[in-house]
């Protein structure tokens, strides 16, 4: 129980350093996402548009969706946040994608080439957080440390469209 | 007065656009390493060292996907197939296998006769390996690469675990020319160019070859504070390196490296034969090989009492193939389900510098 809790509260909080918050974070829904189950975890969208409410930094984006990843037990294993930027948001440049990457985590991320895709990893408490950008639209993976496979589950999350 | 100081100005401007052309040669390696990470590919990897020659072919379909296999002096020694979370291995040379076991510094650690220690830092023994990787068949551990983090950015010292020297010799070369006195655009031309010290071949057509230039033979120290003196620094690996890369289209095609304490003292600029006497006390009349072999013994011997990496003289060469063509990676069929944990828990291996 106190790792499914530190674990949301970490998704929570990758969010909000990510996208700071407004009503706008949570007013649109992503289009697409990932399927019902990934590697027999079942995938479930989650509210989180009280907590981004509560948040009134500038955005960089104006769609949050958080996914959570979990086992039949119900014990959470991933979470993974997709966010689109905003126009103004200067989000084709490597620099700004690194910066944000680098506020995440708290080792220094390593970019790692997954198929035709650049994927920046990092760590933090216990867990594994995957990043990466397709268009507008990034991707976050969250994986719990001691979740067996992470590599495969990032391999899955990959083919999640926007 | 007006004349004096033109010329120190153009000394000052010559002296800048030297250095602009070292750290160009140094960055286009780089860029160069950066960009051929970032590719499918195909190497071959040779390391000849102590009469003995070992040879690893690799595929990287990605930095999740490769194998590697590994042979000594033409025989079958080990394979290795990362696929996602899942490391199998097979190990035909028994004597690969202590190099195998990974610190979690991603190291090879030292597992002699019965006892080493594991990933953990606990004893482990040959005994404890699984008896299928023992007796040379395909294990697969399912969980045995799931490390996406990096365990350590410091490749190890080449020599232990040859499937690891392979897969990263691109960082290798990265850290070899952080080491190095500075980086070179090969030129035939250049007056200080002495093709008979040259052991690496000239670049094809379209490949340009880039050299590290080995750091100064290290200065004695006066003393420290109070007077006390300092323990003498010692030339060790990087001063007996010389390494060329090849780049073609701004891709790494080639490396090559000789690391050989003879070559360095045959080389004059080198200063090492005038110094000799400050490391090593050789008989009069000792050819330059004796003198080698004695300062080898002598200089391996105080850096292992001061905990750095002993000098281990080899030729290496890396060839790299089908760059950008990806070929796919598979686990091995009918390797056994094993635990590889007493082999150290690999961390992410290969990554891209950006």
């Amino acid at each position: 129980m106190g790792q499914r809790a530190r674990l949301s509260s970490l998704a929570l909080l990758i969010a909000l350093t990510l996208f700071g918050a407004s009503a706008a974070g949570s007013s649109a829904q992503a289009p697409h996402g990932p399927p019902a189950q990934m590697l027999g975890l079942n995938v479930a969208k989650e509210n989180i548009a009280k907590v981004l409410a509560g948040d009134k930094r500038p955005l960089y984006v104006d769609k949050v969706t958080l996914y959570s990843l979990r086992e039949q037990s119900k014990l959470l294993q991933a979470t993974l946040e997709v966010g689109d930027f905003k126009n103004d948001a200067p989000w084709t440049s490597a620099d700004f994608q690194y910066s944000i990457v680098a506020r995440l985590g708290s080792s220094l991320p390593i970019a790692v080439r997954a198929g035709p895709q650049i994927v920046y990893v990092t760590s933090s408490k216990g867990l594994t957080i995957a990043i990466w950008f397709k268009d507008r639209t990034m991707f976050t993976l969250a994986v719990r440390n001691g979740y067996k496979q992470p590599k495969e589950l990032l391999r899955e999350a990959l083919k999640v469209n926007p | 007065m007006r004349r004096a100081l033109l010329a120190m100005l153009l000394l000052t401007t010559l002296a800048a656009s030297g250095c602009t052309k070292v750290n160009q040669a140094r960055d286009t390696v780089t860029r160069s390493i950066n960009r051929t990470e970032l590719l499918a590919r195909g190497f071959v990897y040779t390391d000849k060292s102590g009469g003995h020659t070992t040879r690893v072919s690799g595929s990287v379909e990605d930095d999740l996907r490769y194998r590697l296999d590994a042979s000594v002096d033409g025989n079958p020694a080990a394979s290795e197939v990362v696929y996602d979370d899942a490391r199998a291995l097979q190990v035909q040379d028994e004597s690969l296998l202590a190099g195998l076991v990974r610190s979690p510094s991603g190291n090879a650690v030292t597992l002699t006769g019965e006892a080493g220690v594991s990933a953990a830092g606990a004893p482990v023994s040959l005994a404890q390996l699984p008896a299928p990787l023992q007796s040379g068949q395909w294990v697969v551990d399912k969980a045995g690469a799931t490390g996406l983090t990096v365990t350590s950015n410091t490749v190890a010292a080449p020599g232990k675990d040859p499937l690891l020297d392979a897969v990263t010799g691109l960082e290798y070369v990265r850290q070899a020319m952080g080491e190095a006195g500075s980086v070179e655009k090969f030129n035939p031309e250049s007056e200080t160019y002495r093709p008979k010290l040259d052991p690496f071949p000239r670049p094809q057509q379209g490949v340009i070859r880039y050299d590290l230039v080995p750091p100064a033979l290290p200065q004695p120290q006066s003393g420290g504070a109070g007077g006390v003196p300092l323990s003498r620094p010692l030339p060790a690996t990087p001063f007996f390196r010389l390494l060329a890369v090849y780049v073609r289209d701004g891709k790494v095609v080639e490396v090559r490296e000789r690391i050989n304490v003879a070559a360095r003292l045959s080389d004059q600029a080198s200063n090492l034969e005038a110094r000799l006497g400050e490391f090593v006390k050789a008989p009069a009349g000792a050819s330059i090989s004796q003198q080698a072999n004695l300062l080898l013994r002598t200089l391996n011997r105080q850096l292992q009492l001061r905990g750095q990496i002993p000098i281990r003289e080899r030729d290496m060469d890396l060839k790299f193939s089908g760059l950008g063509r990806a070929q796919p990676v598979q686990l091995p069929a009918g390797a056994t389900d094993t635990d590889l944990a007493a082999l150290g828990v690999q961390g992410q291996v290969l990554y891209e510098h950006r």
